[in-house]
């Protein structure tokens, strides 16, 4: 009976780092993928609209 | 006896339950972490006020004769509607400049590294939890715990009362209290993991003139796509962007200085006693609190190391080096990690300049916690229904 609770107990332990280690990954992988698009993004802004240099005091 | 009892019920209480006397001198070491160190005045002031009010006996500020008192009222209507975090938002994004990303769009990537740190307290907290089922702390508890790494209050309230914490006083405490330790906490570790030559690495940069209208559509880009990817973040980066959107669009300098100062300010007043409001001693002496603020240490530790580590990466695979130093200025505490990190590169090489790229890094932190946030929130429901 011990035995049995010792596995429940370790089994439901396992899953719940499983799902903190799943959380990491995604999460991780998450906040990497939004942010390279946020970079493509400014890249593509300061690509599509350059400073012009006569329009120097709105520009920073 | 009845009429003296009446007449010292306050003494009396306190004799029952010397907790709240154990209150009165937290909220004292507050109080006196803001007057004397300066330590986020603005905050650690009314958290600590809002703790010794709430602990006073019978606690009339929060409950009296049935009704809500007035930081009951408080707490319903601007924790729990998430309204307070919300306005913040606003107002710090009234106050950021995100020229210098701009500039230097690549220095996004030690925003989302140092996010590591979050993630890395989840698994510590639910690895906790597992030791000692009795802590009750399972994968929401532990998520909201660990969101303390986005070095970053609001978002940190935001998430931690999504998730209905039990521990959001202690959560926002440790946050805020962090926040302010930042110069104590990251130069031991940046120093730990880096190398002198590694830290005298300089780095060029080209100063390239951002043009207005960039700067105008940047938050509403932002918006939408971090809206569409992670919606969960809406209200957070929406908030934030619509702030610096006020600020950029040139014709509301009406509304962006309100939002830098009257609404940052009275929010920020209302937030502190608010927070400090949560702390009621039958809630906080517990040994939970203990370890969460330990948690909390560990969250900027790891922020800490995840964004030098990355740097530190990246430079066996790049032709130009990074200074990993610029790594740590990717959390979200704005603007003293920036300014932690260019102190340290002067102290090593006076002439060293790295201060635009550790601004750069440093708002992507501001981003790179908020999108942590949103996708905390996303993710953790789904794994607890397949749990």
């Amino acid at each position: 009976m011990n035995a049995i609770l010792i596995n429940i107990v370790t089994a439901a332990a396992q899953n719940n780092l499983a799902q903190g280690v799943e959380l990491m990954l995604y999460g991780l992988a998450g906040v990497f993928t939004t942010l390279i698009l946020f970079i493509g993004m400014i890249y593509a802004l300061m690509k599509l609209l350059p400073c012009r240099e006569n329009k120097e005091e709105d520009n920073r | 006896m009845e009429m003296f009892k009446a007449l010292f019920s306050g003494v009396l209480s306190l004799v029952e339950s010397p907790g709240q006397i154990v209150m009165y001198l937290i909220g004292l070491v507050l109080i006196w972490l803001a007057i004397k160190k300066q330590y986020e005045p603005m905050l650690l002031l009314p958290i600590g006020f809002g703790a010794i009010l709430v602990n006073l006996p019978s606690s009339v500020v929060w409950m009296h004769d049935g009704q809500a008192g007035f930081l009951q009222i408080l707490y319903n209507a601007g924790i729990l509607t998430e309204l307070f975090p919300i306005l913040i938002f606003i107002a710090v994004g009234a106050m950021i400049d995100f020229s210098a990303l701009l500039k230097t769009p690549k220095m996004m990537l030690f925003g989302a590294a140092a996010q590591f740190g979050i993630f890395f307290t989840i698994l510590v907290a639910m690895a906790l939890g597992n030791a000692f089922p009795q802590l009750g702390i399972d994968l929401l508890e532990a998520s909201a715990i660990g969101i303390i790494g986005a070095a970053d209050g609001p978002t940190s309230i935001y998430v931690a009362n999504q998730f209905n914490s039990q521990y959001l006083g202690a959560i926002t405490v440790a946050a805020y209290s962090y926040m302010s330790m930042v110069p104590i906490i990251q130069p031991p570790i940046i120093r730990a993991l880096t190398t002198r030559k590694e830290r005298l690495i300089r780095m060029e940069y080209k100063d390239r003139k951002v043009s207005k209208t960039a700067l105008i559509i940047f938050p509403i880009a932002i918006t939408l796509t971090a809206g569409i990817l992670a919606p969960n973040s809406a209200s957070l980066v929406g908030s934030l962007m619509f702030g610096n959107l006020i600020r950029e669009c040139g014709v509301l300098e009406r509304l962006s200085k309100t939002a830098q100062n009257e609404l940052s300010n009275l929010v920020t007043l209302l937030l502190g006693i608010t927070i400090g409001a949560t702390m009621r001693h039958t809630e906080f002496l517990r040994v939970q609190t203990a370890l969460i603020l330990a948690l909390g240490l560990v969250a900027f530790i790891f922020d800490t190391a995840g964004g030098v580590l990355f740097a530190k990466l990246l430079n066996l695979f790049s032709k130009t080096k990074i200074n990993p130093m610029i790594g740590a200025a990717g959390i979200s505490a704005f603007p003293m990690s920036s300014r932690i990190v260019q102190r340290m590169a002067k102290e090593e090489d006076p002439t060293n300049f790295i201060l635009m790229q550790s601004v750069s890094a440093n708002v992507s932190g501001q981003l790179g916690s908020v999108i942590a946030g949103g996708i905390i929130l996303q993710l953790v429901p789904i794994l607890m229904m397949r749990g």
